[in-house]
């Protein structure tokens, strides 16, 4: 049973939005990390969202079906950092280039920026749909 | 009341807009939660509903009002501002859901108005 109406499209995107926050502060940690696990520099990430019907469609129905957002994936943006001169540095190839993370700050925080007003957005929305519910409840109410 | 309580035109109209307003929040918060999805259409309760409810309200007969539902489309008006076919504004929604929380409330209210005018009646207290 389900009171709260489009409880299942705001939970998905709670959740997809609170994900990409965690990936886009992640990125912005590693800013300046030149040799990550593997040897190489820090490589962004990025999230990919997808819409996904909240109910499989019955055949022959003609109404347009509700979505609810699915992370599809958590991938690296395989882009090439940018190379700095900085030839004392320990990761410095023998021309003393050194490849940093292809994290650019202003794009990280204008995804985070826009990432948290989807979030808030969302969480207005179960708001509204829970007070919705609540004023269902008072149907029949002594006043 | 011609009918009992349960069968005017009046409350049948207030059940349907209840039923109205329940499956545009659902559509609302569908889009709300795809604002960020590249190529996702927004989606409503489709135009036709209100012209249709007035219709059948103008025609005064109770079952024209409880066989009509209210359905989902696809929202073919609004353009797209972004580059990636997503037609989702934030506000607009977010304002849009206010308002049909707002008419819901409105639903009620008078839903309850009614209930407790006819227990004053029934028990002659208020």
């Amino acid at each position: 049973m389900n009171l709260m109406p489009g409880l299942e499209s705001t939970a998905s995107a709670l959740d997809a939005e609170r994900l990409r926050m965690n990936v886009v502060a992640e990125n912005i940690a590693n800013a300046f990390t030149t040799k990550g696990p593997g040897g190489t520099p820090y490589k962004r990430k990025i999230v990919d969202f997808e819409s996904v019907l909240t109910a499989a469609q019955t055949p022959g129905s003609t109404q347009a079906p509700t979505s609810q957002v699915n992370v599809r994936g958590v991938v690296e943006d395989q882009t090439p950092g940018k190379l700095v001169y900085n030839p004392g540095h320990p990761d410095a190839d023998e021309k003393g280039m050194v490849e940093m993370p292809n994290v650019e700050m202003s794009r990280e925080m204008v995804d985070l920026i826009v990432s948290s007003r989807a979030y808030e957005a969302n969480t207005q929305a179960a708001r509204i749909a829970r007070q919705m519910a609540k004023t269902a409840l008072t149907i029949g109410n002594k006043s | 009341m011609e009918g009992g309580m349960f069968t005017g035109t009046n409350y049948l109209l207030a059940r349907k807009m209840l039923d109205y307003t329940t499956l545009r929040q659902e559509a609302l918060a569908s889009n709300l939660a795809n604002v960020e999805v590249a190529g996702y259409r927004r989606i409503d309760v489709s135009p036709d509903f209100q012209t249709e409810l007035n219709k059948a309200v103008g025609s005064g007969k109770a079952e024209d009002i409880s066989n009509l539902q209210p359905k989902l489309a696809a929202d073919l008006t609004t353009r797209s501002t972004r580059g990636d076919g997503n037609n989702v504004e934030m506000d607009r929604e977010l304002m849009a859901m206010n308002s049909n929380a707002t008419d819901q409330e409105y639903v009620i209210r008078y839903l309850n108005y009614n209930f407790q005018l006819t227990r004053t009646a029934i028990t002659s207290q208020s």
